[in-house]
């Protein structure tokens, strides 16, 4: 299992994803941590 | 978030095999902020598969506060593609997993309506009525619930 969260930081590539893995999207806006 | 609860091995998981994660630095990225209309951060939201939001939370959650605002999420996300019987589980699942959570009350309520809008059933919003009586009498969920009967 990985060790932390893979985060795609681009939003066409979170859309591709989510599409081909019918997947919901988890979209975390940071400012810091 | 990031030290407490990204961090998390349960979350990890959990976010890994049910989500595609998509992370913004909101002060380098304003015109998704703006879009969005984030105020604050932390805030997390749930999209459907075609970008469509469903849910979303502001400040920091715990990592089972957070994974059941997931949970939310998802469960939303069939409420409102109206597959009811998928909404109906996926409620039940949360309330199961994440009883003592904010959420939990919310799930019963809308774990109920889903089951009534799979089934015809009316029996079933009593049923959900009594559940938020017996466990979260405290809740304005219960208070939402008390029209459709209970004990």
């Amino acid at each position: 299992m990985t060790k932390e969260i893979l985060w795609i930081k681009n939003e066409q590539e979170a859309l591709e994803n989510a599409r081909l893995r019918l997947l919901p999207i988890l979209l975390d806006f940071f400012k810091e941590g | 978030m990031g030290t407490v609860t990204y961090s998390n091995e349960e979350v990890i998981k959990y976010v890994s095999e049910n989500f595609v994660p998509w992370r913004v630095f909101y002060l380098q990225q304003q015109n998704l902020a703006t879009r969005f209309r984030i105020d604050w951060t932390p805030c997390v939201i749930i999209l459907d598969s075609k970008g469509e939001e469903h849910h979303r939370s502001i400040g920091f959650m715990s990592p089972s506060e957070f994974m059941a605002q997931l949970s939310l999420g998802c469960a939303r996300i069939a409420f409102h593609e109206k597959n009811y019987n998928q909404a109906t589980e996926l409620f039940d699942k949360l309330v199961q997993g994440f009883p003592k959570t904010s959420v939990a009350p919310e799930a019963v309520w809308y774990g109920g309506l889903s089951h009534f809008l799979a089934s015809g059933d009316a029996a079933v919003l009593k049923s959900a009525s009594i559940k938020l009586q017996e466990k979260y009498p405290q809740s304005i969920w219960c208070e939402k619930a008390s029209a459709w009967g209970g004990v």
